[in-house]
């Protein structure tokens, strides 16, 4: 074919592309929204919250995780969606969730000192809040990878990786109000081990799926 | 470029045809650089005017065009680069064995394989478009179709030629 028939092709193309796109977008949004919800719902449904949620203590202490999870979540997504376009870029979202982390361990010293770390770092469910968050963020993150497809990484493992932290953010998010270990070393700690899992997987995925 | 966007099709084709230019200097330089040969240029501009048109909206309207543009190209180009020399080794293989090595089409990704890869009506949809001329709506009414449905279906062989582009690399 010979260019100029293309570009006659592509001149024939341009409302539709153009309607597509929108198209693409919203198809995307809602996706990823309707997965996210059927998951929470499915696993709180299945799980539940825990019991003492509605103690003043406790109740604090969710919050604090989900705080951190939901700036995850939010910086994984701007990151995802800046990191993927042709023109190589370089978003620093993720800051915001490690500055906050780390912000809220040195609350938790000042607080509560340091007796005893060792034991609030390992808590009582590291096992579980490793397994669960990345059950509970995969189909969270083929959604998003989906969502993704239409668009242009410079650097597609980059954008997968992005994927990755907002999944984990998401799946954190939804395990926090479940999960009983509420000391901000175990989520230092064991929270940022789930997500570097679901980072390396949206990595290879993203590899994979986000070629352009 | 953003009047082609918000819909001015003339517009649209001046900035395609501008950028084919460019995209075909730009490829030569990088070409020359890397010491390879000339016969896949046109491709690579092709897959990258494709790029910009079904990617486009990774373009930040309020930033200037020609980064973007160049950048589309670029990834094409390492993506081209990347697999030719796997190519290059089959070529050489086939050489030994003194079989006959079969001309790059120069002229851009072969048309014979993309027709083969749409169906009749597509087909022709694509050649009444681009080499007889006509408008959607008169494609419609030679086939007998809704210009809506004339519209998807060259879209959709739009987006199997950005496929089949992939595929040569494989």
């Amino acid at each position: 074919m010979k260019t100029d028939e293309l570009i006659t092709l592509l001149g024939a193309d341009n409302d539709t592309a153009r309607a597509e796109s929108t198209r693409m977008r919203m198809r995307g949004l809602l996706l990823v929204i309707g997965v996210v919800v059927t998951v929470a719902v499915t696993f709180v449904g299945y799980y539940g919250v825990r019991l003492d949620a509605e103690s003043p203590g406790i109740f604090a202490a969710i919050l604090r995780k989900e705080v951190i999870t939901l700036a995850a979540a939010i910086a994984g997504l701007a990151m995802a969606v800046a990191l993927s376009r042709p023109l190589a870029n370089h978003a620093r979202w993720w800051m915001v969730p490690l500055l906050l982390l780390a912000g809220l361990v040195i609350w938790e010293i000042a607080a509560s000192g340091v007796a005893g770390w060792q034991a609030r770092l390992m808590g009582r469910n590291a096992l579980a809040c490793v397994s669960f968050i990345p059950l509970i963020s995969v189909l969270p993150l083929a959604a998003i990878l989906f969502a993704l497809r239409n668009r242009a990484p410079a650097a597609p493992a980059r954008a997968g990786a992005a994927a990755g932290l907002a999944a984990a953010g998401i799946g954190a998010t939804i395990y926090a109000v479940h999960c009983t270990d509420d000391s901000m070393f175990f989520v230092a700690v064991w929270y940022s081990v789930a997500s570097v899992v679901l980072m390396s997987a949206g990595a290879l995925a993203g590899q994979r799926l986000l070629r352009w | 470029m953003r009047a082609a966007l918000a819909g001015n099709d003339a517009a649209y084709r001046k900035v395609l045809g501008e950028l084919a230019i460019a995209f075909r200097k730009d490829v030569a330089a990088r070409l020359a650089r890397n010491g390879s040969g000339n016969a896949d240029s046109e491709d690579i501009v092709q897959d990258a005017l494709l790029a910009v048109h079904l990617k486009r909206e990774t373009w930040d309207t309020s930033r200037p065009l020609a980064p973007w543009a160049y950048a589309v190209l670029g990834h094409k180009f390492v993506d081209r680069m990347r697999h030719s020399g796997r190519r290059r080794h089959e070529v050489l293989d086939e050489a030994l064995e003194v079989a006959a090595v079969p001309a790059s089409d120069s002229a851009g990704m072969d048309t014979d394989r993309l027709m083969q890869a749409l169906g009749p009506p597509q087909r022709k949809i694509v050649t009444s478009i681009s080499i007889e001329g006509r408008s959607a709506a008169e494609v419609a009414r030679d086939i007998g179709s809704t210009e809506g449905a004339v519209r998807v279906a060259l879209h959709r062989a739009l987006k199997r030629l950005a496929t089949l582009y992939r595929e040569v690399q494989e």
